[in-house]
C-alpha cells in the first residue's frame, strides 16, 4: 500500500537517514525501532511531508505520493510526539475538535471513549489528566474514525502495563479491520509486525 | 546566444561556479572600485565648487546621497532574489539576502548619520520629522527586522526563505508606507522646515556626484562578492570541493 | 457544490475551534484588553492630566496602544498550536491551509481586535477624546485592527515558535501605513475634511491584504516546515 524507496532525508547539513527502502502492506504492522535521534519522527514527517525529503521515492496505492497527496493525507492518522491535545477543553471537546472529525458522532465519542476507559472523565478539563491518561485520550482518536494507514509515534512512551495491553488490543482491533500501522519505538515491542532498525543511516 | 545566457545564469546560480567566477573578478574589480570611489570623493570634497547658499556643508551631498540610493536598491534588490529564492528554491539567492541585508542596513543608516550631521547646520536641528528621512527611518527598521529574523532562525535554509519573504512583502508594502508618510506630512506638518533643495547644481557638482554613485555602487558589488564567497565556503562546507579548495589554500 | 460545502465547514470547524478555545481560555482575550487599558493610562501618567493636551493626543494614543496589543497578542494564532502538535494535524489533513490562515486571522480579529474597539470606546472618555470623532475613530479602528490582524498573522506564521516580540519587531514597521491612515481619517474628521478618501483607501488594502497576506502567511507556515 504504502512503499517507501530509496529514502535519504536530511536536516541542515546532517543526513538524518539514507537510502531507506520498506513496504507497508494493509492491514500490517511495521515498527521502525531506533535510539534517540535516529531519525524516527523525521521518517514518520517525512512520508507526511511535513519535512521535505532529499532523495527517493514514496508511493501510495502505486502512485508517487507527490500525485496523490490530499487523498493519502486523508486516508492516514498521525499521532506525533505532541498529542494536539488542549489543556484547556474538556475531555469530550478535544475529540470534538480534533480535526479528523468530519465523518464523527457524539456516539462514536462516547464509544472510543468508553474502549480507553475514559468514560467517567469526559466533562474534565484536560488539564487535569495524567501523563498516561492524556495519551489515553490520545487513543480514543484513533477510534473516532478507520484510517487506511496510522502513523504514530511512540505509542508506548509513558504507558503502564495496563496502557500497553490497551494499545495492543487496539492495534489488533483495527488491523483486524484492514487498517495498517507504522510506528515508532525504541524498543522492540510484542506486537506482531515487521520490524525495521533505524541505525546509522541505515 | 539565448542559450549562452542561460548557461551563463546557470552557472552563476551553482555555488562552486560563482564562487571561482568571484574570486576571479575580485582581485582587479576591488582596486578599480577603490579607485572610482576616492576619485568621486577626492573630486567632490576636494575641488568642486562651494555652493553659494550652504557653503562646504553640502559637501556632505557625496556620501549622504550614494548611500542613501544603495539603502534602497539593496532593499529592490533583496526582494528580487528574495522572490527567486521563494520560486525556485535558488540557493545562492538566499545567500545573497543574508549578505546583502547587512550592507543595506548599514548604507541606510550612513544615510540617515549623514542627513543628520548635514541637517545640524543648514536646519538647525539633528533630525527632522521629514517625509523622506522618515521612510529612511522605517526603511532601517525593515532591515533590522529582517536580519533580526533570519538570524532567530537556525537553519540556514529556512531562515533564507523567512527573510525572502518578508523582504517581498516589504517592497510590496514600501510604495504604500511612502505614499502614507507622504499624508502624514500633509496632515501634521505645518511647514516648520521644508528641506531646501537639493543644491542647485552645475556640472562640476554633479559629475563628481555621480562619480561618487557609480564608485558606491562597485564597492557594494566587491563586499557582496566576498560575503558571499564567505556565505558560500561555511554552508558548503561539507562539500569536497571546498575541502579541495581550502587544501589548496594551506599548501599554498 | 460539494466541494465548496466542505471548503465552508473546514473554515467554519476552525474558526469554532479558535473561538472555544479562546473562551475556554479568558487570557487569551483578557490579556490584550488590558494591557491596551494600561497603555492608555500611562500616557496621562507620563504627560500630565491638562484636558486640553490629552485630547489632542488621544485619537493617536488610542491608535498606538491598539496597534501594539493586537501585534503583541500573535501568540494564539500559530505559536500555541504548534507547540501542542495541533497546527501538525492542520497541516496534514488534507484541506487548504490558505482557508486555515483565513479562519484564524478571522478568530483573533474576534478575539483581539473586536474588543479592542469596545476598549478604545472606555478610553476616548480617559483622553477626552474631542466630540464627533467617535465614529471615525471607531470605524478606522474596526478596519485598521483587522489589517493588523492580518499582519499579525504573518509575523506569528514566520517566528513560529519564537517570541511574539520578534515577530512584532517584523511587523510594526510594515504596519506604518495602517497607523497612519487610520490616525488620517481621524484627523481630517477633527479639520472638517472629508474623512472618507483615507477609509476607501484602507478599504482597499483591505481587500488587497486579505488574499495577499493570507497567502504569504500560508507561505511562511510551509516554509517553517520543511
Amino acid at each position: 500500500m504504502l512503499k517507501v524507496d530509496n529514502l535519504s532525508c536530511q536536516r541542515s547539513n546532517d543526513l538524518v537517514f539514507k537510502n531507506l527502502s520498506f513496504e507497508v502492506s494493509k492491514g500490517a504492522n511495521t515498527e521502525i525501532i531506533g535510539s534517540n535521534g535516529s531519525g524516527k519522527t523525521s521518517l514518520l514527517k517525512c512520508i507526511l511531508g511535513l519535512i521535505e525529503k532529499n532523495q527517493g521515492k514514496i508511493s501510495w496505492k502505486q502512485k508517487p505520493i507527490e500525485e496523490t497527496r490530499t487523498f493519502f493525507l486523508k486516508s492516514c492518522f498521525y499521532q506525533g510526539h505532541q498529542l494536539a491535545l488542549k489543556n484547556n477543553f474538556t475531555v469530550v471537546e478535544n475529540l470534538r475538535f480534533s480535526h479528523s472529525i468530519f465523518n464523527s458522532n457524539e456516539e462514536k465519542i462516547i464509544s472510543s471513549l468508553k474502549e480507553v476507559d475514559l468514560f467517567e472523565y469526559r466533562e474534565r478539563a484536560s488539564s487535569d489528566l495524567s501523563m498516561g491518561q492524556l495519551k489515553r485520550l490520545a487513543i480514543a482518536k484513533w477510534l473516532l474514525d478507520e484510517h487506511e494507514l496510522y502513523l504514530i509515534d511512540e505509542p508506548f512512551a509513558s504507558l503502564d502495563q495496563e496502557g500497553t495491553l490497551l494499545v495492543s488490543s487496539i492495534i489488533k482491533k483495527l488491523n483486524s479491520k484492514g487498517c495498517s500501522f507504522l510506528f515508532t519505538s525504541h524498543t522492540s515491542s510484542n506486537i506482531d509486525s515487521r520490524e525495521i532498525l533505524l541505525d546509522n543511516y541505515s | 546566444m539565448i542559450n549562452l545566457i542561460k548557461k551563463w545564469l546557470i552557472s552563476l546560480g551553482s555555488p562552486p561556479l560563482f564562487f571561482k567566477w568571484a574570486s576571479k573578478i575580485l582581485p582587479w574589480f576591488f582596486p578599480i572600485s577603490i579607485l572610482i570611489l576616492l576619485t568621486g570623493l577626492i573630486w567632490g570634497i576636494g575641488f568642486a565648487p562651494t555652493d553659494y547658499k550652504q557653503g562646504d556643508v553640502y559637501r556632505i551631498i557625496f556620501i549622504h546621497v550614494p548611500s542613501a540610493i544603495l539603502g534602497q536598491s539593496i532593499y529592490l534588490m533583496m526582494a528580487i532574489f528574495g522572490f527567486i529564492c521563494l520560486i525556485w528554491r535558488a540557493k545562492l539567492a538566499g545567500m545573497f539576502l543574508r549578505s546583502a541585508a547587512p550592507i543595506g542596513a548599514s548604507f541606510t543608516l550612513i544615510a540617515l548619520v549623514s542627513g543628520a550631521v548635514w541637517g545640524k547646520p543648514t536646519w538647525g536641528t539633528w533630525w527632522v520629522w521629514d517625509a523622506r528621512l522618515t521612510s529612511t527611518l522605517i526603511l532601517f527598521f525593515l532591515y533590522a527586522g529582517i536580519i533580526s529574523l533570519y538570524s532567530s532562525i537556525d537553519n540556514k535554509q529556512k531562515g533564507d526563505r523567512a527573510a525572502s519573504l518578508i523582504s517581498v512583502v516589504g517592497v510590496i508594502i514600501i510604495p504604500i508606507i511612502k505614499k502614507s508618510v507622504d499624508w502624514w506630512q500633509t496632515l501634521h506638518q505645518p511647514s516648520t522646515f521644508t528641506i531646501t533643495s537639493a543644491p542647485s547644481m552645475t556640472p562640476d557638482m554633479y559629475l563628481p556626484l555621480l562619480i561618487c554613485v557609480i564608485g558606491f555602487y562597485s564597492i557594494l558589488f566587491s563586499i557582496l562578492l566576498n560575503t558571499l564567497r564567505a556565505e558560500i565556503l561555511i554552508r558548503e562546507r561539507n562539500t569536497s570541493w571546498v575541502r579541495q579548495f581550502l587544501n589548496n589554500q594551506i599548501k599554498e | 457544490m460539494n466541494e465548496k460545502n466542505t471548503l465552508f465547514n473546514w473554515f467554519k470547524l476552525v474558526l469554532k475551534r479558535d473561538l472555544v478555545l479562546s473562551f475556554k481560555k479568558i487570557a487569551t482575550f483578557m490579556v490584550p484588553l488590558v494591557f491596551f487599558l494600561i497603555v492608555i493610562t500611562l500616557f496621562p501618567l507620563a504627560l500630565g492630566t491638562e484636558g486640553s493636551f490629552l485630547s489632542t493626543l488621544s485619537s493617536g494614543v488610542i491608535w498606538v496602544a491598539a496597534l501594539l496589543a493586537s501585534l503583541l497578542a500573535v501568540e494564539s494564532i500559530f505559536n500555541e498550536d504548534y507547540r501542542d502538535g495541533t497546527l501538525d494535524q492542520f497541516l496534514i489533513s488534507g484541506e487548504p491551509t490558505f482557508i486555515l490562515v483565513l479562519a484564524k486571522v478571522l478568530a483573533h480579529w474576534l478575539v483581539t481586535g473586536a474588543p479592542l474597539l469596545l476598549a478604545s470606546l472606555i478610553s476616548t472618555f480617559f483622553l477626552y477624546l474631542p466630540e464627533g470623532l467617535l465614529f471615525p475613530l471607531l470605524i478606522s479602528l474596526l478596519m485598521g485592527t483587522f489589517l493588523l490582524s492580518l499582519l499579525g498573522a504573518l509575523g506569528g506564521a514566520l517566528t513560529i515558535g519564537k517570541t511574539a516580540i520578534l515577530s512584532a519587531v517584523i511587523v510594526l514597521p510594515l504596519s506604518v501605513p495602517i497607523l497612519i491612515l487610520g490616525v488620517a481619517v481621524i484627523t481630517s474628521a477633527l479639520n472638517g475634511q472629508d474623512f472618507f478618501s483615507y477609509l476607501y483607501f484602507l478599504g482597499a488594502m483591505l481587500a488587497i491584504g486579505i488574499p495577499g497576506l493570507c497567502l504569504a502567511t500560508t507561505e511562511a507556515i510551509f516554509i517553517n516546515y520543511d
